[in-house]
């Protein structure tokens, strides 16, 4: 009995709703002659038409129109950012980490620099400088040098001359009480 | 939409599902020969890649539909399917201008959308991992095409009961392929272009998936009882 003259089998009826081209030619002949082999490839076929046609009729329908952006968004055309965004907060992450460790070290060291780029700019103003050194000579004002003491502002040449009269003026005293006698 | 708008949609649908080699015909296989539809289609993409607005929302309109029944069959919710739906297009919106070939533009869609449906059920999985994911099934509540009464409501729900409980038993690929074969009515060319497969893997696949469909006695029953 030659395969033409074979009734198709199971698994080729399968074949042949799948796609008949695929069956062997020998087959294939069978199929188009044979009035069995047809109908038991057309129930088969029936069937799945009246699957699809379930599915479609016993589908819901969408209740929501679509509504489409007027532009394309902002991010739509960096394709790339919101693929990256957590590798994105993973290195800001990183990166704040790290400032936080690095940054009290350099805040000490950026004192230092201030400090001397402060003494820079001193040395190169001459008044400044001058009210530096006054200051450094009376580092206390006058009232809190009084109160400690160590102020000798009363001791001026004119106390001193009173107390002390220089040699002319006590000259002059006794020529001028001599005149009047 | 206007209606003559609506009803060219229409006459497009029905030209593209009921073209030679499209579901519904015998063999379901594709030709080589582009159908009407399929060119009113291309021309619609070629449009809206230009920056057609109105062809934009034509091809939206006119795929809204099967992109919506295809979302909603695989995650068996309304809501989700409405949300996914809608990022579905505006992500073909914006990776539109980089569509090479126009005439796969179907098949490339349903790429995305299958791409979507798959980021969705990771993020559930995610979401359910932590025990925060709200499990609504309404695909049986929600109307259906055939807005009917109550006797063919329970033969919805039973279909779709019986059509899961099948589908659960294909393998990943299998199912994957019954579905885009019967439930989205794509050929076999389209199916290979979509899960980016060559055609032989796609007929082996779907072969598998017919051979334990035909042995689903239960089924069978429900589909020969059932009225349209």
């Amino acid at each position: 009995m030659t395969s033409q003259n074979t009734h198709l089998s199971e698994e080729q009826i399968i074949c042949a709703v799948v796609d008949e081209q695929d069956l062997p030619a020998a087959v294939q002949h069978h199929l188009s002659a044979c009035p069995m082999c047809q109908d038991k490839k057309q129930q088969f076929d029936r069937a799945l038409n009246t699957l699809e046609e379930m599915t479609e009729a016993f589908s819901p329908l969408p209740q929501r129109k679509i509504r489409l952006p007027d532009h394309q968004p902002f991010f739509g055309k960096i394709t790339w950012f919101p693929v990256r965004i957590p590798a994105f907060a993973a290195g800001l992450a990183l990166f704040l980490l790290t400032l936080s460790i690095w940054y009290p070290g350099n805040l000490e060291v950026s004192k230092e620099k201030m400090r001397a780029q402060v003494l820079r700019e001193a040395e190169l103003s001459p008044p400044l400088m001058k009210e530096i050194n006054a200051l450094e000579e009376y580092t206390l004002p006058d009232l809190c040098q009084e109160i400690s003491g160590e102020s000798y502002g009363y001791f001026t040449n004119e106390f001193m001359d009173f107390v002390v009269p220089p040699e002319e003026s006590r000259i002059d005293a006794v020529r001028s009480d001599h005149s009047r006698a | 939409m206007h209606f003559k708008e609506s009803l060219m949609a229409m006459n497009l649908r029905y030209s593209i599902c009921n073209s030679p080699g499209k579901p519904g015909t015998e063999k379901g296989q594709d030709s080589g020969l582009m159908t009407n539809g399929e060119n009113l289609v291309s021309s619609l993409v070629e449009s809206a890649k230009a920056g057609n607005r109105n062809d934009l929302e034509q091809l939206v309109n006119l795929f809204h539909k099967d992109i919506f029944r295809m979302v909603c069959c695989r995650t068996r919710s309304q809501m989700d399917a409405e949300d996914l739906t809608q990022e579905i297009f505006i992500q073909m919106m914006k990776s539109l201008p980089g569509l090479r070939d126009v005439r796969r533009f179907r098949s490339w869609l349903f790429r995305i959308a299958l791409n979507r449906v798959r980021d969705f059920y990771r993020k559930k999985n995610i979401l359910e991992f932590f025990g925060t994911s709200a499990d609504v099934d309404d695909a049986c509540r929600v109307p259906s095409e055939k807005r009917d009464g109550p006797l063919e409501k329970v033969a919805q729900k039973e279909f779709w009961q019986q059509f899961h409980q099948f589908s659960d038993t294909l393998s990943r690929w299998e199912k994957e392929v019954f579905l885009l074969r019967f439930a989205d009515h794509l050929g076999i060319r389209e199916i290979a272009e979509t899960l980016e497969k060559n055609e032989s893997t796609v007929k082996t696949h779907l072969y598998r998936a017919l051979k334990k469909f035909r042995n689903n006695t239960e089924f069978h029953r429900l589909l020969k009882g059932g009225t349209l």
